[in-house]
């Protein structure tokens, strides 16, 4: 868009800034170093223009550089960085948690709803719905932000194959899959950074509220100490400034 | 974690061979779909037509009527500029409060009323931008009297809607991007399937991008309007609230009504704000079009896209209209929503990362601490003077 009113290029331009800052702050928080996270950002916006097609036919089915194989890769660089085989499970049984219910909440719940409706998406559209449900999942399994990542960009993209496999055996004649097609604002890229944060959110309310917790309950033990007895007769002077309270 | 790495590389492999499996068997030619396996069936799950959810005012006056479900909060702009918000939603009926008039929309009225503003006078005679891209998130969308079926799944007759307003544009000198994809079935996940047709039309730079669709109710006389002598249809523009852009949709949509209606009285019924993103967060200048409805016949659908056609270039400072002052051509236009959509991306980054700062902190006074730091450690070298080597 090169020729539109100033309000709206000034929104452009500072929309894009925020999404590709969160999107760095996501990969910060992957663990993944200032340069591979900006040479990922560089990689998402220069293949959102590279689309490869797989088939086209009765299916027409392509899959994009940005949108689709970057993430791809990533999710699967996490997977195979996993530091044990529990976090490694795990991350993969919130990806077919994630699908499973994205799939059953876009097609299968709310059957016969006019438009938005549905248990999930009649609340809440499903460009915000997907991240969630990934963020909340992948949290629940895993308690990771790794996990949040892999369980949102994997799970969405297991959508599609389901959507193509539908496709294929009998749901409809001749279809449309563009895997990752909307480029670096695709719901597979947008699930992840949501689900990151998500699980960051919720990560650290969990942990400050845990802290809040340990430390009342802290307290409480201190209260509840009893002094100690003993049975050797204590000099008056000390006893005194006992009863008055020692600052330790 | 060997064993690890070469399950996760496994999986991704089985990935990529069930696709390709998948998608070789879809590319024969003369390729006849697999017989209905229960998996197809039990997850077909589509939006029926035929519901209808009425908005009465106060005093139990129609303000519309529409197969979509209403939600409090949800809001109408009429065609004569009155805006009303759902305050009460009960089964399929709805009442709204009068909210008052529509400034903007007023204004741009008044601005286009009045021959001493100088809406005519040319910015430049060519756009870098004369295109415009159209589609159908509901690809399977069909009109009864004319296509036989409500639903066409892969060739709905939206697309000949599609077409129609394409050849408009055409003749006013625009080019035009008509992407036919196929998005079907009509489920909730749809807006997510044509997000990647959208986001294709969009890295080609069009002025706006409009997707087709029509509406569900059964009563084809509420659609249906003579306009300058011929058969037509009214249409319906929605803007979906669960959307950072939305104001500046809002702004488009405003001025679209204003000028449409302008020269073809009534043509927009009203602008429906409700639940949804129909990935309108992608561009400012997004539009969800409806026409008529599935009782219509198509040939009225498509004389009111026609118009439409006719009057959105003007709107768009496009084609033959060139970019004329006041229109979305010319970079001094005033667009409020745009601003407004500005300040509500800045305020929610503001709001929802001080709540993180503050809960990460362990207060508010922390927090400030941690900022200062911050601040301290990260700018310190801008006001000190640069040490000679």
């Amino acid at each position: 868009m090169t020729e539109l009113p100033i309000g709206l290029l000034v929104l452009i331009v500072v929309s894009l800034l925020i999404y590709f800052g969160l999107a760095q702050r996501v990969l910060d928080r992957l663990r993944l170093s200032d340069r591979s996270a900006l040479i990922i950002i560089g990689a998402l916006i220069v293949g959102s223009f590279i689309t490869i097609p797989v088939s086209s036919g009765n299916y027409d089915v392509s899959i994009n550089v940005g949108g689709g194989i970057i993430p791809l890769v990533l999710a699967g660089y996490l997977l195979v960085k996993a530091r044990s085989y529990s976090a490694f499970y795990k991350a993969g049984f919130a990806t077919i948690v994630t699908a499973g219910v994205i799939y059953g909440a876009g097609s299968y719940w709310g059957a016969g709803d006019t438009e938005p409706g549905g248990q999930i998406f009649g609340f809440l559209d499903a460009v915000w719905a997907y991240p969630l449900i990934a963020g909340v999942v992948a949290y629940i399994t895993g308690r990771s932000r790794r996990a949040a990542f892999i369980a949102a960009t994997l799970g969405v993209m297991l959508t599609d194959v389901g959507y193509l496999i539908w496709l294929v055996t009998g749901g409809q004649a001749i279809g449309t899959v563009a895997i990752g097609g909307g480029g670096a604002f695709d719901t597979i890229v947008l699930s992840g950074i949501v689900a990151v944060l998500l699980a960051e959110i919720i990560g650290e309310v969990r942990e400050r509220a845990q802290k809040i917790q340990s430390h009342q309950g802290q307290e409480a033990a201190l209260k509840g100490l009893k002094k100690p007895v003993s049975n050797v007769d204590e000099p008056a002077e000390k006893s005194s400034r006992d009863k008055e309270g020692s600052p330790e | 974690m060997k064993k690890c790495r070469s399950l996760a590389i496994s999986v991704i492999s089985l990935l990529i061979i069930c696709t390709v499996f998948f998608v070789n068997g879809g590319s024969k030619p003369g390729y006849a779909a697999m017989p209905n396996l229960p998996l197809a069936n039990s997850l077909q799950t589509l939006h029926e037509d035929g519901r209808v959810f009425t908005i009465k005012n106060k005093k139990d006056k129609l303000v519309s009527k529409m197969s979509r479900i209403v939600s409090v909060g949800d809001k109408i702009i009429t065609n004569k500029g009155e805006i009303f918000r759902v305050d009460k939603v009960k089964g399929e009926s709805a009442t709204a409060v009068f909210l008052g008039t529509d400034g903007s929309f007023k204004a741009w009225q008044e601005n286009l009323s009045n021959p001493s503003v100088p809406v005519l006078n040319q910015v430049s005679k060519k756009k870098k931008n004369n295109k415009v891209g159209i589609y159908h998130t509901h690809s399977e969308e069909s009109y009864i009297p004319s296509d036989g079926k409500r639903s066409i799944p892969g060739n709905g007759g939206v697309f000949k809607v599609g077409e129609t307003l394409a050849a408009s544009f055409k003749k006013q000198g625009v080019e035009v991007i008509h992407e036919k994809a196929d998005h079907g079935p009509r489920d909730k996940n749809a807006y997510n399937r044509s997000r990647r047709t959208a986001s294709a039309l969009l890295r080609k730079n069009p002025a706006a991008i409009i997707d087709i669709h029509r509406d569900g109710i059964p009563d084809p006389d509420y659609y249906n309007k003579t306009i300058k002598g011929k058969e037509a249809t009214q249409l319906r523009l929605v803007i979906g609230r669960q959307n950072p852009n939305k104001e500046s949709n809002k702004d488009f949509a405003r001025k679209v009504m204003a000028e449409v209606n302008q020269q073809y009285p009534e043509l927009i019924k009203e602008i429906f704000i409700g639940k949804g993103n129909y990935n309108q967060d992608l561009s400012p200048t997004a539009l969800l079009v409806e026409a008529g409805t599935y009782t219509n016949e198509r040939e009225r659908a498509e004389q009111a896209i026609r118009f439409l056609g006719d009057a959105l270039p003007g709107v768009l400072g496009i084609g033959k209209a060139g970019a004329q002052k006041g229109s979305y051509g010319d970079p001094k236009t005033n667009t409020p929503g745009g601003w407004l959509a500005l300040l509500t991306i800045l305020a929610i980054i503001v709001i929802g990362g001080g709540a993180y700062l503050v809960i990460t902190s362990g207060g508010f006074s922390a927090a400030r601490e941690k900022i200062s730091k911050y601040s301290s450690k990260e700018f310190s070298h801008i006001f000190t003077p640069r040490r000679r080597k």
